[in-house]
């Protein structure tokens, strides 16, 4: 396994105080702290070459658990192996191997063209001038950021930004990528190109990807196994399909109808989402679907069928909500 | 009326929360006072000390202390407390197989050449058109005295990068930084030259770590130090710079297991 978790939590001491003046006062003498748990006792593995999704409402544990096995955060308790690596040492042979990217924060210097950070970086990890020149030409083809390179780093737009922040991270070409976010406040068109992208580098160099967003587009169409975590513990971790057949209790039908059909008279079949005549969507429950769709095709003038799995994001909403594991 | 209240109690609130820094503020104000205070009872109460500090001498020290000050005055501790611990920027040193201490160290050195640049021109100018500084008249000493400005500028680099790393413990470190900056302003030699503290501060002001990071420096630039002073400066830079570098690492091992890594 590249990636192996045992029994990982991670606590933190944090200051309370109650609102009000008196309060403050209070605490001037007396300070109550509190510990949090972000991530409470989780453990999986991730063997090579798997891209896997790990999502969660905010707070609940994702950027925590991808720091600590980045080596930025010291675990309170329970084993962490990255590489053969403990990662806390941050032995340099370990981070010459890994990257971390987080969407909203840069490691580019500001005022200067991307171009002097990856220069940085090839000094930084003893990159040699050929697998530099080569790796970067690679990296900024597939972004298509080939002409920005030169550009000041303030004068980028964010999508623009954000692809240089992956070539830094991918310059040295890391084995385990940690990508928390990447594709947070880019616009659906540039989401679309950087997923390609991660599934082009995982697809080619075989690398071992730990996927967070919050976007399940990103998860549904790059991780096939995904771990969901919530208030610090694992709720699920498996394929997506897998997930849905678990906990989707529902399915849709999407019919285009013939001829107009009262919306009641459609609703004997099951919820009726949405009507919009040619157009109607029927919520029914999964294990009748197909008597469903037999009860639609015999009873009503259905021109086009489809037996459609609900919104991932639904599903997961119900895994939450549910807090089965 | 109500309103203002609310305001005035918000804003109590918040002086509470960072008492430190309201109790350093008025700390600086004392110390102020204090420091001209130690610096007149010594020049005037110590025959001995005023006989060797001359006008001149007096001269040389502050226009010498221009330059040490805008070379070898290291203030890297407010980028490693601010942005990279409490700002959580230091994620993104520790993710590359790099020496965090040695990034900064030469991030720090282009600023310290450049302003020591302005220093030096300054310097030059008053020299041609004001007054001429005393320097060191014997050149077989040159070697030694460069060596204590390199061990200087080490040592005041390892001394900033300790206070900075103490923000692994603070909540606000304004008010840390407040206090290192009067402790340096005292023991560096930046207000008052040591030798005219008085009796009672001055054996102790001479002997620790940052008298060696500007106050020696610029005493051996100025040529008031013997052969044999010179290299008892050298070696005690050299024993403070191991003490000095044994409690980095000890503070750092302990710091970098307390970061948090917020925001980033």
């Amino acid at each position: 396994m590249v990636i192996s978790v045992s029994h990982l939590s991670k606590h933190y001491q944090v200051h309370k105080k109650e609102p009000g003046f008196l309060a403050s006062v209070e605490s001037l003498f007396r300070r109550k702290t509190e510990t949090i748990t972000a991530v409470d006792d989780i453990s999986f593995d991730i063997a090579q070459g798997e891209l896997v999704g790990f999502i969660g409402p905010n707070g609940a544990g994702k950027t925590t658990t991808l720091k600590c096995l980045s080596g930025l955060l010291y675990p309170s308790a329970g084993n962490v192996s990255v590489l053969g690596f403990t990662p806390f040492e941050r032995n340099h042979a370990f981070l010459s191997r890994i990257a971390l990217v987080m969407g909203q924060k840069n490691q580019l210097w500001w005022d200067l063209p991307a171009q002097e950070t990856f220069l940085l970086n090839k000094e930084i990890y003893g990159i040699s001038d050929i697998d530099y020149q080569k790796h970067l030409s690679d990296l900024s083809d597939l972004l298509e950021v080939k002409e920005m390179m030169k550009v000041p780093v303030r004068k980028l737009s964010l999508g623009e930004r954000m692809k240089m922040e992956l070539i830094a991270a991918l310059i040295h070409k890391p084995e385990v990528l940690f990508l928390d976010e990447p594709t947070i406040g880019l616009d659906v068109v540039m989401q679309k190109k950087m997923r390609d992208f991660i599934a082009t580098y995982n697809r080619l160099h075989h690398a071992t990807i730990l996927l967070t967003s919050h976007y399940m587009e990103d998860v549904r169409q790059l991780a096939r196994r995904i771990i969901i975590i919530d208030h610090g513990k694992i709720m699920y971790d498996g394929t997506l399909d897998r997930l849905i057949a678990r906990y989707a209790k529902h399915k849709l039908l999407s019919v285009v109808l013939d001829s107009y059909v009262p919306p009641e008279k459609l609703g004997t079949i099951g919820e009726l989402i949405t009507y919009d005549f040619p157009k109607a969507v029927i919520k029914v429950k999964r294990n009748a679907s197909n008597l469903a769709a037999a009860e639609l095709l015999r009873d009503f003038p259905v021109d086009d069928l489809n037996i459609e799995e609900p919104d991932i994001e639904d599903v997961i909403r119900d895994v939450f909500t549910s807090k089965v594991s | 009326m109500r309103r203002y209240l609310t305001v005035f109690l918000l804003y109590a609130q918040h002086a509470l929360e960072y008492k430190a820094r309201s109790f350093v503020w008025f700390f600086v104000i004392f110390m102020d006072a204090m420091i001209y205070l130690l610096f007149w009872r010594g020049a005037l109460s110590n025959p001995s000390t005023t006989g060797v500090w001359t006008f001149s001498e007096a001269v040389s020290y502050y226009l010498l202390l221009l330059i040490a000050g805008s070379f070898l005055q290291v203030h890297i501790e407010e980028e490693v407390a601010f942005e990279d611990i409490q700002y959580g920027r230091l994620s993104q040193y520790l993710l590359r197989p790099f020496s965090y201490y040695k990034f900064k160290f030469f991030q720090e050195l282009p600023w310290r050449i450049i302003q020591g640049g302005f220093g030096l021109l300054t310097l030059i100018g008053i020299s041609l058109f004001i007054r001429r500084p005393e320097l060191i008249h014997d050149m077989a000493t040159i070697p030694i005295v460069l060596g204590i400005i390199a061990s200087a500028y080490m040592l005041c680099f390892l001394y900033k990068m300790i206070v900075g790393s103490l923000a692994f413990w603070t909540i606000d470190f304004s008010g840390l930084h407040n206090i290192q900056t009067i402790i340096y302003l005292l023991f560096s030699g930046v207000l008052v030259p040591l030798h005219l503290l008085p009796d009672s501060i001055r054996g102790f002001a001479l002997s620790q770590p940052i008298a060696y990071t500007l106050y020696y420096p610029v005493r051996a630039v100025q040529g008031a130090l013997s052969v044999t002073e010179l290299w008892r400066v050298l070696g005690m830079q050299w024993f403070w710079f191991i003490l000095l570098y044994v409690a980095y690492r000890w503070i750092w091992t302990k710091g970098v297991k307390e970061f948090t890594a917020v925001g980033q």
